[in-house]
């Protein structure tokens, strides 16, 4: 209790109240919303929000700190709060919060051990009416949370710990574009999205929320409901609202007197589901069994087709720097060796001038000293600043996992390499759902790393040393426009890959169980639909084809065979029957920025599609 | 000018009898530099080995530089052309101090020039490195510095053996190389590449006490450094004084 109790810094005057995850709780190893109320009761004061927590680390950096900081400024007498999205994993340490001023500092540590589920959490959000979700079974391990619309967080991150959000009887008219968007990565993702109908249905037609939906509402109606489950009882239920819906675009899993009741469709990753019966108004909601009916709908979804983090490390790294392009952008090889041998050529020449004695010596040692002069300053200068030596080199590799519905879902393995001993601002698109440093072997023991607040997005702050590196690995979530459909039937594999985005795709190749097909191009805007007969498939010749492709550039060799699909990945989700589409994205756009000419970005993307094929005796 | 350095200079740059070691120096250092950012010599450290290229090249410079100070003032190229000390001392009567300053300002000469020959190497080195102007200008400092504190000993081998030349290489080189293990011994910072490392990439030289004591390394170094030169040049004037 006393911890509960605000904290009042005598100097600036400003008392810091926090807000942990979702009411209060969050799920253990996700990363969850935290609010902090700022309250000035003194004067005008310009200061920083620094929140801390710790990371686990791997041996041997050990745990090191993750600060997010936020400048702020507080007039007299307001409040005022501040988000953030944290992701601590090391709970025994305290998560620290701090507001600095150039003379102050008002701090707070809270200890997270008594907010965390080991579960995610259910989010309900709803407006008027409640779902009777305090009386599901004991079984159900998940927090349910109620909040409102407007409580959603605008960052997706801040979702991870949730496992399914039901909406009811809600409007989502007021959520701001970065709550939708959030919304929206969340689902593709990986989440679930629940939405249960209502008698005030023209709330589910407005934009924000139709959108979601797998089906048109159009009104409302009242029907006979027989709980699926328990057809064979022959219990109904009389009157019971329903939305009535048009266009469905899911798939029906259940209905009833010839209207859907239960829609579900894919969402990159992720899912909606939608139930047509409003379960917040009687009769329904005086159903004993309801409780159960909707702890169905929370069900996690099947196990879903998981691929393994690309492999990223200092080994990988380093062979990467030995190409060619890498070694170019920083290595002036060809200019110094000219240098050199101009310099010694220019000595030569007036070695043979001293020889013929043409010259007097004390004009040639002038001579000398001034070649050697000019020679100093024209190299450095060159090499210094002329050589387009970058500060630093961006390195971002990534591998967009294709996730239905023209998402996908991006893996990126990043490193910073600087020349410099200088610190980097380091950016990320919308869309981003993680970020994660990886440990090095020389990395000095708990260097933080620190998320600065200064725009829409945080900016991630990453002092290097000079000569030094950073390994990083973040995850996106995108609508690409890239789709593949693999099927086999009668014998015949049918490849069809939409490439709706802005890049083409090169390179492109099909492996299947005995099979491997170099398909060249797809260009932005087209359609590559193809059909190959498979006789006799052999197995496990997919993965026996990958090794043997090669690749012109050697950084895709490398990235291809060591990072997007390694050997010892075990077991691989593209080894045994599997097919399995790919494409080098051309001049793919930029996943992370550091803003900053003097830092040289270079891109690899690509794209994949892996099916699992169907058995012989399921075809 | 003094009548000893007028002849050390016409014999060494206008004959131009001590042009090989120049060149040697400008060889060695200039193709190790090259090399050093060649990939196959590299391997995977290819990577980070451009940022210890000054480094590197310092430390070769300092140990260049002061073998071939070293071997100049021990009079090793073109010992013949050289008039014996116990000429300027006894036959001209010049006194020891005159003796003394022409040796150790021909010394002076032959480590300039050797720093104005490889400066751009360093320079460029430095460069690419992008090492600090503080460090590079402190390298540049410690280099000459070091270079005329090892070499003034041979001068004194000179004054001392002038006449056994056979035996003089040996004890010379003996005797510095034992003097840089020992003092590496006894404390690691003495070591003038050991401090040079450091200078050259911005770093705080090692920390390591000696006798229980933990001193600035850096002064210690430079301390120790001064002490050998300023005895060098003392017993060059002594072992003078001797021949007189």
């Amino acid at each position: 209790m006393l911890g509960a109790l605000p904290l009042r810094a005598p100097a600036a005057e400003v008392l810091l109240e926090p807000r942990i995850g979702f009411g209060g709780v969050f799920q253990l190893g996700h990363p969850f919303p935290l609010q902090v109320d700022l309250n000035n009761v003194g004067r005008p004061v310009d200061g920083v929000v620094e929140v801390e927590v710790w990371k686990r680390g791997v041996p041997p950096s050990g745990a090191y700190p993750v600060r997010y900081r936020r400048e702020v400024f507080l007039p007299a007498r307001a409040k005022r709060t501040v988000g953030f999205t944290v992701d601590p994993e090391a709970l025994i340490r305290p998560l620290s919060i701090r507001f600095k001023t150039d003379t102050t500092i008002a701090s707070r540590d809270l200890d997270l051990r008594g907010h965390f589920s080991p579960a995610p959490l259910v989010l309900s959000v709803s407006a008027g009416g409640t779902l009777p979700f305090t009386s599901l079974a004991a079984s159900f391990a998940n927090r349910v949370v109620a909040l409102p619309a407007t409580a959603l967080p605008p960052d997706a991150r801040a979702l991870g710990g949730v496992s399914h959000l039901v909406l009811y009887d809600v409007s989502l008219r007021d959520l701001a574009r970065p709550q939708l968007q959030a919304l929206d990565d969340w689902l593709a993702a990986g989440g679930a999205l629940v939405v249960v109908g209502s008698l005030n249905f023209a709330l589910y037609q407005e934009p924000k929320l139709a959108r979601f939906l797998p089906a048109r509402v159009t009104g409302a109606t009242r029907i006979r409901f027989v709980d699926p489950a328990a057809a064979d009882s022959g219990n109904a239920i009389e009157g019971v609202w329903t939305q009535t819906v048009s266009g469905v675009t899911g798939r029906t899993v259940s209905g009833a007197h010839g209207l859907p009741v239960l829609v579900e469709n894919a969402w990159g990753k992720g899912r909606v589901i939608y139930l047509a019966l409003d379960a917040g108004r009687p009769p329904l909601s005086n159903w004993d069994g309801l409780p159960r009916f909707l702890q169905r709908l929370l069900a996690p979804p099947a196990t879903p087709g998981t691929t393994p983090r690309p492999r990223w490390d200092e080994a990988l790294f380093s062979r990467l720097l030995l190409s060619s392009w890498f070694i170019a952008t920083y290595i002036p090889t060809r200019a110094l060796f000219f240098a050199i041998l101009l310099y010694c050529a220019g000595l030569a020449l007036l070695l043979q001038l001293w020889r013929r004695r043409r010259h007097a010596p004390r004009a040639l040692a002038l001579y000398c000293c001034g070649w050697i002069v000019c020679a100093t300053a024209a190299g450095y200068l060159y090499f210094s600043r002329g050589g387009r030596a970058p500060d630093g080199v961006l390195l971002a590799a990534t591998v967009m996992d294709d996730a239905r519905g023209g998402y996908v879902d991006a893996h990126t393995n990043l490193a910073l390499f600087s020349t410099q001993q200088r610190e980097y601002s380091m950016g990320f698109g919308p869309g981003w759902l993680d970020l994660s440093p990886l440990a090095l072997a020389r990395a000095a023991p708990g260097q933080a790393v620190e998320f600065r607040h200064t725009g829409p997005a945080p900016r991630v702050q990453l002092p290097l040393a000079g000569w030094s590196y950073r390994l990083l690995h973040a995850r996106h979530v995108e609508r690409a426009g890239l789709s593949t459909d693999i099927a086999l039937r009668d014998g015949t594999l049918r490849l069809e890959v939409r490439n709706h985005g802005k890049r083409d795709l090169t390179d492109c190749w099909l492996v299947a169980p005995g099979m491997r097909v170099a398909l060249g191009e797809v260009r932005s805007g087209s359609t590559l639909t193809r059909a190959f007969s498979v006789d006799a498939p052999a197995p496990n010749g997919g993965d026996a084809g990958l090794q043997a492709i090669a690749f012109r550039e050697k950084a895709h060799e490398i990235l291809f065979h060591d990072a997007f699909f390694p050997k010892e990945s075990t077991p691989a989700p593209w080894s045994g029957r599997t097919a399995l589409f790919f494409g080098w994205v051309r001049d793919p756009q930029p996943r992370a920025d550091v803003g900053d000419s003097r830092v040289r970005t270079e891109q690899y993307t690509l794209y994949r599609a892996i099916v699992q094929l169907p058995l012989a005796e399921d075809e | 000018m003094n009548p000893v350095l007028r002849e050390h200079l016409g014999i060494f740059f206008r004959e131009g009898q001590g042009l090989p070691a120049l060149l040697y120096l400008l060889g060695i250092l200039g193709l190790a530099e090259f090399l050093l950012l060649t990939p196959p010599y590299l391997g995977t450290q290819m990577w980070s080995g451009t940022g210890s290229l000054f480094k590197i090249c310092a430390s070769l410079a300092v140990v260049l530089t002061a073998y071939f100070a070293l071997r100049a003032a021990n009079r090793e190229y073109a010992p013949a052309r050289f008039k014996p000390l116990c000429y300027w001392l006894r036959e001209r009567g010049y006194p020891v101090g005159v003796v003394a300053r022409g040796q150790a300002a021909f010394l002076c000469a032959q480590v300039a020039s050797s720093m104005l020959l490889i400066a751009p190497l360093l320079m460029w080195a430095g460069a690419i490195s992008r090492t600090p102007p503080a460090s590079l200008a402190a390298t540049f400092v410690l280099i000459p510095f070091y270079a005329l504190c090892y070499s003034v000993w041979g001068l004194v081998a000179l004054a001392l053996r002038e006449r056994a030349p056979d035996s003089r290489e040996p004890m010379i080189r003996g005797f510095t190389v034992m003097v840089v293990v020992v003092a590496m011994i006894v404390y690691l910072p003495l070591n003038p590449v050991v401090h040079i490392l450091a200078v050259a990439g911005a770093e705080d030289p090692p920390r390591i006490g000696i006798f229980g004591a933990h001193g600035p390394p850096g002064v210690v170094n430079l301390c120790f450094h001064f002490a050998y030169g300023a005895a060098g040049f003392i017993a060059h004037r002594w072992a003078l004084a001797r021949i007189r």
